[in-house]
């Protein structure tokens, strides 16, 4: 019987390495668009894909710890204008590891205290989904007001493109195409490090979760701080995109932590799939592009749109449009409706699977 | 001053919603490697006493003390990592998480050496199940699954809500078995309805009616009470 | 000095007397809209994102039917039953198609909805501030203050309505099943409570009361599309912070986050008295998550 655990754990390596061979795939073909494509072209890929650390973000709390923060923008906003200040003010014509740093770590704490009463407290479920909106809706108004630390309403510009010089060796950026390789890489590695997690034990316990928390806690789990966790992780993701996001636009403006960037990040997790990683990331560069094209349509009619996409989707399309190619998921959708990695992951872990005895 | 045989005690404990007193001042002993059954009729408060015992549901009064340990108002994880576990009366499985991975949940153990939790559904009779999902699994599998993940916990106490409900003689037989070995290594409380199967395995036995102690003693003391028989033929009739 | 001081004096209690005038003012909308929520998530459990934007468009349905002459008062009425009949339709279409699923795709589907109306309501009408003029101007002066006429009727109506759906809860027959189904909803089912008929009808008088509200408080607040937000957050901080148990909580939890926001952006910053509601709201989460008014057994007294 050893025999199953052993090649059950080697499916499971057998998975990851696929994933790997996905995401090394990916990162090959950007890093080859990155040689082909006209800045343009560059710019807007670029953006979605730093963009997508967002979705990821996303994806982690809805699709698989199953809890909605309806204002992921807080982070991409808190991430930018946290870059924007140190490296104008603090640490100006010196290295951007500080900058980078310390919007992780602002993320990770905003998170924190924003998440704390939700999951601690066991207070309303509906508290956690209004008090992010609510936080990024009060950043926006009191970015747009702090004139001398954020700019007000006119924003920061001017901010530098990053630079990873250390001692001896010149690595700063001084053309926005080197970006490009940097944010295929920086989302290949987050994609892959989120692939683990949800893979781990870790991952196992937010399904069970997902599923029913009730149980879970019964097993002698910490619901709460499992969930606490996942928002702290989605916080630094989310950090991670705005500062990113800053040197790449050259500005940090309160928009950015807009409804909008909020919803936008909603639409490409739903129709890319909630509770897959990888279909949010295809789906922010594939909408990205789409939108460019749209540029006639003015802004209120593209988020309409989105807007109205993300309810066909939710009513219709729980998996997104991924689940439509998705035999188990099509199977689940006859039986019992419901989303994401509970019923993805045994499909994408059992490859290999011997058969039963 | 505590009876070290008495794994868990509660004292006076109740839960009332709103109107009505689901537990109303319960009294209850039980001792260590017992198998000790609650019966009683429907609506008698049997779920909702291992609701408030599991943490699951807060008291509206009275207290439970488990290993001389009061345990009232802790966290369900908490009691659970006391060593107190329960099943549920409509089994709780996670529908799309295959039958081994439910037990990996529950033993903590890590993927690669998986003898408890091989162990566990070995003992419910699972095994060639591994590789399903719970969700295809039949009711009474079901059922056994939750029984072989409270065992893959390696608990003192253990709680089952209606083990049976459901299952024909033969599988009753089969969870009889299950129950006695696992009252081996462990104080096993069994609500019940299957009298049968209450006779086959109690050490000890206690009715619960409207919320309230009505009679304990072993099983044959029980079948002798007029009390007890008029509360089950009222129930019926 | 003396007399300096006395003057002082005078200004200081006709300022706080015009605060707090302000602040039951907008106490009362929040409330109304609050109750509105509250029947729609207590009774279904449904999270209605889309609530503030039902506001929104009783605003704009005063303002639209104003611009064509339509008395104001009738307007009321009249955005009151556009705004009901439409969550009838969204009731009908979005949220009974995703209730069965108990997930989080209403809270989702409605999120979708409310940025839907509000960009709609933005293409069709535009981004600026629509201006509806109250039926009154001016209005009895006190202590160097002026309170204006209409912004004092529109408190005493919102009170007014807040009171008939409390009479309606406690008096009528459909509130005595709505009552039930809000305590316990299983046994309201048991109790053959027709929940299909009760949802909708719920769901109705909720978006009803905040299209009313929203028709009401437009005289007095800027009509934007994007103004819903504001108002859904706030309703929703006060479930959350009076807890989902009674009509009395939701009138209490508003009299707390509006009485709260409405006093420090009177004597510092809109803003930071956003801000400090959250932190208050934060506070209160941790201290009674289940709310402040949901003491057990002190529901739903009679
Ligand atoms: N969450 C609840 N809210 C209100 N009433 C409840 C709740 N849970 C249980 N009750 C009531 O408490 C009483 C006892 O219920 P309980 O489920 O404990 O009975 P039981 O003995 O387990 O019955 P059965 O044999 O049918 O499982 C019943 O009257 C039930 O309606
Ligand atoms: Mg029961």
């Amino acid at each position: 019987m050893a025999a199953v655990t052993a090649r059950q754990g080697w499916a499971r390596v057998g998975g990851l390495v696929w994933n790997a061979r996905g995401a090394a795939l990916l990162l090959i073909g950007l890093l080859i668009y990155g040689r082909l494509a006209d800045p343009f072209g560059l710019f807007i890929v670029a953006s979605a894909l730093v963009l997508s650390l967002l979705a990821l973000s996303v994806d982690l709390q809805w699709g698989y710890a199953g809890i909605l923060n309806l204002g992921p923008a807080a982070y991409l906003g808190l991430g930018a204008y946290t870059y924007a200040i140190t490296q104008r003010k603090i640490t100006a014509g010196s290295p951007t590891y500080l900058a980078f740093a310390l919007a992780i770590l602002f993320g990770i704490v905003l998170a924190v205290i924003v998440a704390f009463p939700a999951f601690k407290a066991r207070t309303l479920p509906v508290y956690y989904a209004l008090i992010t909106l609510a936080v990024a809706l009060i950043l926006q108004r009191w970015t747009a007001v702090s004139y001398d630390l954020t700019g007000g309403s006119n924003g920061l510009v001017g901010i530098p493109l990053p630079d990873f010089s250390l001692p001896g060796l010149d690595l700063k950026m001084t053309t926005a195409e080197q970006f490009f390789p940097l944010a295929s890489g920086v989302v290949v590695a987050a994609y892959l490090a989120c692939l683990w997690l949800t893979r781990s034990r870790f991952g196992r316990l937010l399904a069970a979760i997902r599923d029913d928390e009730e149980k879970v806690a019964t097993l002698g789990y910490d619901v709460a701080t499992t969930k606490l966790i996942v928002a702290a992780i989605a916080g630094a993701l989310g950090a991670l995109a705005g500062a990113l996001y800053a040197p790449l636009a050259g500005t940090a403006h309160p928009s950015l932590f807009g409804i909008a960037f909020s919803v936008q990040t909603y639409v490409w997790v739903a129709v890319g799939g909630q509770g897959t990683l990888i279909g949010p990331i295809l789906a922010a560069i594939a909408l990205k592009l789409l939108e460019n094209r749209l540029r006639g349509v003015s802004a209120d009619g593209y988020l309409m749109l989105l807007a109205a996409v993300f309810m066909l989707v939710v009513i219709f399309l729980p998996k997104g449009i991924a689940g439509l190619f998705d035999a188990q998921a099509v199977r689940d959708r006859f039986r019992r409706s419901r989303g994401g990695p509970i019923a993805l992951a045994p499909v994408l872990e059992r490859p290999l699977d011997e058969p039963h005895g | 001053m505590a009876d070290p045989g008495v794994v868990l005690r509660t004292a006076g404990l109740s839960r009332h919603f709103g109107g009505v007193r689901a537990v109303d001042s319960v009294d209850l002993e039980v001792r260590a490697g017992h198998i000790h059954c609650i019966i009683g009729p429907n609506g008698a408060g049997k779920s909702t006493l291992f609701n408030v015992i599991s943490g699951m549901i807060p008291a509206t009064a009275g207290r439970v003390v488990f290993q001389e340990e009061t345990i009232t108002g802790k966290s369900p994880q908490a009691i659970s990592r006391l060593g107190l576990v329960r099943s549920f009366q409509t089994p709780r499985v996670f529908a799309a998480m295959t039958v081994l991975d439910h037990v990996l949940l529950a033993s903590r153990e890590r993927p690669e050496n998986g003898a408890r939790r091989r162990e566990a559904l070995a003992r419910v009779g699972l095994l060639e199940r591994g590789d399903m999902l719970a969700g295809d699994l039949a009711h009474g599998e079901k059922k056994r699954l939750e029984l072989a993940m409270a065992l893959a916990m390696r608990p003192r106490l253990i709680l089952l809500d209606e083990p049976t409900a459901g299952m024909n003689a033969h599988e009753s037989e089969a969870i009889a078995g299950i129950v006695r070995e696992a009252a081996s290594t462990a104080t096993v409380v069994v609500i019940e309805h299957d009298i049968d199967f209450v006779r086959g395995i109690a050490d000890w036995v206690t009715v619960l009616h409207k919320g309230m102690v009505l009679r304990e003693g072993t099983i044959a003391e029980i079948e002798q009470d007029q009390e007890v028989r008029r509360v089950y033929l009222g129930d019926i009739g | 000095m003396g007399h300096l001081a006395m003057m002082f004096a005078a200004v200081n209690t006709g300022l706080l007397l015009k605060q707090l005038f302000n602040a039951t003012s907008a106490v009362s909308l929040l409330a109304l809209v609050a109750i509105g929520l509250f029947i729609i998530f207590g009774m279904m459990k449904v999270i209605n994102m889309a609530h503030g934007e039902l506001f929104m468009l009783g605003a704009y349905t005063m303002w639209w039917l104003l611009a064509r002459g339509i008395n104001f008062w009738l307007n009321l009425l009249a955005a009151a039953l556009v705004v009901g009949l439409f969550g009838v339709i969204v009731e009908r279409l979005i949220v009974q198609r995703l209730y069965v699923r108990g997930d989080l795709s209403t809270l989702l589907a409605t999120f979708g909805l409310s940025i839907l109306l509000q960009r709609g309501v933005a293409i069709a009408f535009g981004d600026r501030p629509q201006f509806v003029t109250s039926p009154f101007t001016g209005g009895p002066t006190l202590l160097g203050n002026t309170y204006p006429t209409y912004q004092i009727i529109a408190t005493v109506l919102a009170f007014a309505v807040i009171a008939a759906v409390v009479v309606l809860f406690l008096k009528t027959d459909f509130g005595l099943r709505a009552r039930a189904t809000i305590v316990n909803p299983a046994m309201a089912a048991a109790l053959a409570v027709n929940t299909v008929r009760m949802n909708a009808l719920s769901f109705a008088l909720g978006s009803a009361l905040a299209g009313f509200a929203g028709a009401l408080a437009a005289p007095l607040v800027s009509v934007v599309p994007a103004m819903g937000l504001d108002w859904v957050i706030r309703a929703f901080l006060v479930v959350i912070v009076a807890g989902a148990g009674s009509i009395w909580a939701a009138a209490g939890g508003a009299a707390i986050v509006g009485g709260w926001e409405a006093g420090f952006t009177a004597i510092y910053d809109a803003t930071y008295a956003q801000i400090t509601v959250l932190a208050i709201v934060w506070a209160l989460v941790l201290l009674r998550p289940r709310g402040l008014f949901s003491g057990t057994g002190r529901r739903w007294r009679r």
